[in-house]
């Protein structure tokens, strides 16, 4: 099963991350830029982390044989921060044309406050100008209501509603979603908010048109598997190979590259590597035999 | 005009990209944004020109170009490794009238990976400036090899830019030695022979010193260099290499003791033009042997 992992913070994950997760059949991963457990003072903190995402992150990704992509953006919660929130929306246009950025996102609501609708504003109208696709991280608290605020400001916007992914969602938001023409993407956690079981349950109901998974594995008690496990769990019930195939695989490729920067075909390859190749001088190998890791 | 390169490098790379951009709208528009805004334009403009033009590769072989500056300079660059986009980089910034050098180290330190080898590689063609001096600080602190190439290899800028500023012979001895270890040909440093220095042999001897030590390989050009500079412990080193069991080795060890005069250490020469079993190393000792003996 190839699996396209279309929302995993990979800057918080360890190397053995990539590994699992590329056993476990994830050949490529869509890394948005987001909030890093802590409030950065200055906008100086968000350049070095987009520099990251495009450069360190990819490169580490390729020595597992992952395509690495990313998108860009404020996140909704340091819109709130009057600190940064003006100047890196300044820097993002530079980052929102690079070769792997293929969304902006995860952009979006949080708490719900008109500085963050402004500029989620500010940033779709950012994905028309740069004809990226976008991102939406929607609310976990106050889901409902954030939901439906988050679909009317994207429709303000005037962005072709197919561009637009509605993450982070449940069995309360499907159906809006669907009804608006957006993407919907569910977020699979170990403990918490929508599992593994739900999402199963989801799909008998609904098939899997127009949705994509993910684990959002981040800083926090998260598992980088969970789209594999959810494909199992998914098989074992039943559902066909193919239909998960599309819902993992041919559903989230087929959304980016709606950005028109990479070529499907390409992702049927791994990525170029040499595993003995250094970034800055750094390798993730630490001096260890290529052949022998 | 150095020899056997064509003249005109800047209009070779202007024809080449003309004939690539035809009919492309987003170059033109980009183009224009770069001659209207200057520099600030350029760290959104960079980013696309590799897949909005392609990576294919311009051509043209070894090309001169008079001196840009006021260093006098001919530019010697091989165009062979220049591609569309490297061609679309050095436009740009031309079209910019005025960068500053944090602006071209900007480029290059919040660039992915083929804007920062645009950056580096178009500087090649321009005029040496405070931007290029900070440029050559950033290559030496890269381990990225394409970047360190694209800024120091297979062309004259680090030789023409020795002695502009604060850059001078102790950094063009620092990159060479960076080179060595990264195992790239001299031959892709035009021009660098001609700073061969004592000094530089000095290090390159110890990092040969180092290697083996370590039972790794010798950078191959060490001889080469060494030999156009000889400092102490060089012609030890040359002789041992005519004992080396590599062909290769024993070649440039001979070609390098061509340019010493040692009289005295003729018998040395003449034992191993007995045993040497290959041609070419055996022509070329004879040779040195004939002149050592004349002097
Ligand atoms: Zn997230």
């Amino acid at each position: 099963m190839r699996i396209f992992e279309p929302h995993a913070h990979m800057f918080s994950r360890i190397t053995d991350d990539y590994e699992r997760m590329a056993l476990s059949g994830v050949r490529a991963i869509l890394e948005p830029a987001f909030w890093l457990g802590q409030n950065r003072t200055s906008v100086g903190s968000f350049i070095d982390y987009f520099d990251t995402l495009v450069g360190w992150e990819r490169f580490r990704a390729r020595q597992w044989g992952i395509h690495h992509f990313c998108g860009m953006a404020l996140n909704p919660r340091e819109a709130n921060d009057p600190r940064v929130n003006k100047d890196v929306l300044e820097i993002l246009p530079r980052y929102l044309e690079k070769d792997s950025v293929i969304c902006v996102g995860e952009i979006g609501l949080d708490d719900i406050t008109p500085i963050e609708e402004e500029c989620f504003s500010a940033q779709l109208e950012l994905a028309r100008k740069h004809e990226l696709p976008v991102l939406v991280h929607t609310p976990h608290r106050d889901k409902k209501r954030g939901f439906e605020r988050s679909l009317a400001i994207v429709k303000e916007s005037g962005i072709a509603l197919e561009r637009v992914l509605l993450d982070h969602g449940n069995e309360e938001t499907i159906k809006i979603t669907r009804d608006s023409g957006c993407w919907a993407g569910f977020s699979i956690y170990p403990h918490t908010k929508m599992d593994v079981d739900r999402m199963v349950t989801i799909v008998q109901q609904y098939g899997v048109e127009g949705m994509m998974i993910n684990s959002a594995a981040d800083w926090g008690v998260s598992d980088p598997l969970r789209v594999p496990r959810t494909c199992l769990a998914l098989e074992l019930a039943g559902v066909e190979r193919d239909v998960i195939e599309q819902l993992v695989w041919r559903n989230p490729v087929g959304f980016f590259a709606q950005s028109g920067r990479f070529d499907p075909a390409d992702l049927e390859r791994p990525p170029n590597v040499d595993r003995r190749e250094t970034f800055d001088g750094n390798s993730v190998l630490r001096g260890q035999d290529p052949g022998r890791y | 005009m150095a020899d056997g390169a064509n003249a005109n490098a800047i209009a070779v790379v202007e024809r080449r990209l003309a004939e690539a951009t035809a009919d492309n709208g987003w170059w033109r528009e980009a183009l224009d944004r770069a001659t209207r805004e200057g520099a600030a334009a350029l760290p959104v403009l960079f980013p696309a020109l590799a897949r909005r033009l392609g990576r294919g590769l311009i051509g043209g072989g070894r090309t001169a170009e008079p001196s840009p500056d006021a260093t006098g300079g001919e530019v010697l660059v091989d165009l062979d490794v220049w591609r569309v986009c490297d061609a679309a980089g050095f436009v740009l910034l031309r079209a910019c009238t005025a960068i500053t050098s944090e602006q071209a180290v900007d480029l290059f330190l919040h660039g992915d990976f083929e804007e920062r080898t645009i950056v580096m590689r178009a500087h090649a063609l321009r005029p040496v400036d405070p931007g290029t001096i900070a440029l050559f600080g950033e290559a030496q602190r890269t381990n990225t090899s394409t970047h360190f190439e694209a800024l120091c290899c297979d062309h004259n800028l680090p030789a023409r830019a020795c002695g502009v500023a604060d850059f001078g012979i102790d950094d063009v001895n620092r990159m060479v030695v960076k080179a060595a270890f990264m195992d790239l040909p001299l031959a892709r440093m035009f021009g660098v022979e001609e700073h061969a220095n004592a000094e530089l042999s000095r290090m390159l001897q110890d990092l040969a010193t180092e290697r083996e030590a370590a039972g790794r390989t010798v950078w191959q050009d060490t001889d080469r260099l060494v030999g156009l500079a000889p400092t102490r412990g060089t012609l030890l080193r040359l002789l041992g290499g005519l004992e080396h069991g590599s062909d290769g080795r024993r070649l440039r060890a001979a070609e390098a003791l061509a340019r010493q005069s040692a009289p005295d250490l003729l018998p040395l020469i003449e034992d191993r033009i007995a045993r040497e079993r290959v041609d070419a190393i055996r022509a070329q000792l004879t040779q040195l042997a004939g002149k050592w003996k004349g002097s």
